[in-house]
């Protein structure tokens, strides 16, 4: 029912030489759902979770978001794309069924991700979709972008070998869905 | 699950106002069999659809339900009743030896027409001791949500919201459903 679109955006050398130049910066354990003694809920969401800072790639997602956005959906995305993580999936690494919106996250509009590892370096960790009885499975090519609205239901299955390397985010508004 | 996912209400209707929705329905013969839109999977649906199409008192019950929720949760932009409130949907799910009532996992907003639907309001018109199964389920994270079960209790969600009706093992449930719809889809 709903709409969501994948393309290549990158090519794949380009992924392996953003990968390469976000290994040598700090890594942390990916920011998620925190219980009450502020430990990271491994069990929600386990990854290491890197910066992009490169405002030339972040221009380029961001011109797609406002593409695709014009084509597609028409949202009012005024509060543009602040940042964007780099997430490293080992094996175990997963994220549970979620929604991006809601919360302290009302503004997020368009959630992205780019798939930077070639789908031959890794097992599991599928992008997984749900608007319909079916999961849908989304393009694991390497240098490929899928948007779609921050209110989609998804989550990451559990990579069972291998390494995968993604880029993540959310275009926002200056304000809630309205 | 966010704070905003899915809000209940305790009952809002009581029983008789419940049974006069259905027996209005029933009497005036509003079943319709064309309730799917053109991109419903075959199948996904095994309901009696029953539609109103007008009775200004009870339209102005359903939205003002939709519309109490938005103020206080959602925010989102609606058109005024009736306008914002085009249909009001008696569904009738059974079990019996030759049909298990269900609604298969799926979200009421779609971009096709472009959908101007904003929330789907639902009220539980059954007593919950007349069936068994036929639980509605919000998907807003890891965790399920089986929304409320009492006779004239409301589950209000943003239409695009993932959800389901499980399948019937005994009896009979009735529910009413409406989308509370802008002037423009979701921006």
């Amino acid at each position: 029912m709903n709409t969501f679109i994948s393309y290549q955006l990158w090519s794949p050398e380009e992924c392996d030489h953003i990968v390469e130049e976000v290994r040598k910066t700090p890594c942390h354990p990916a920011l998620s759902v925190v219980d009450d003694r502020n430990q990271i809920k491994k069990s929600f969401r386990q990854a290491d979770m890197y910066g992009l800072g490169n405002r030339r790639l972040l221009d380029q997602i961001l011109d797609a978001a406002k593409q695709v956005n014009l084509e597609q959906w028409g949202f009012e995305i005024d509060g543009g794309l602040p940042s964007v993580e780099v997430l490293r999936y080992k094996k175990g690494g997963h994220q549970a069924s979620h929604t991006d919106w809601g919360g302290v996250h009302r503004t997020r509009k368009i959630t992205f991700t780019i798939q930077l590892s070639p789908p031959d370096a890794y097992e599991g960790g599928e992008l997984v979709l749900f608007d319909g009885p079916e999961p849908w499975l989304c393009d694991s090519s390497q240098g490929s972008i899928t948007l779609f609205p921050s209110w989609t239901l998804h989550q990451v299955n559990e990579l069972t070998s291998g390494e995968r390397w993604s880029a993540v985010g959310w275009v926002l508004g200056s304000s809630s869905y309205a | 699950m966010p704070d905003v996912g899915i809000s209940q209400t305790d009952q809002v209707w009581l029983p008789g106002v419940c049974r006069s929705a259905i027996q209005v329905a029933v009497m005036k013969g509003m079943e319709r069999d064309d309730c799917a839109d053109e991109t419903e999977l075959p199948g996904l649906r095994q309901s009696a659809c029953l539609v109103y199409e007008d009775n200004p008192t009870l339209f102005q019950a359903v939205y003002r339900i939709g519309k109490l929720c938005n103020d206080k949760h959602y925010g989102f932009t609606l058109k005024p009743c009736p306008e914002g409130i085009p249909e009001i949907f008696i569904n009738k799910y059974s079990f019996t030896d030759k049909h298990v009532g269900l609604f298969g996992r799926h979200v009421d907003w779609g971009p096709q027409k472009p959908s101007r639907r904003k929330l789907t309001v639902t009220l539980q018109l059954s007593p919950s001791a007349n069936y068994q199964g036929g639980d509605l389920i919000c998907y807003t994270g890891p965790e399920s949500a089986e929304c409320k079960r009492e006779q004239g209790s409301a589950t209000v969600f943003p239409s695009w919201t993932l959800h389901e009706v499980t399948p019937l093992t005994a009896g009979e449930r009735w529910s009413l459903v409406a989308f509370l719809e802008g002037p423009r889809p979701f921006f």
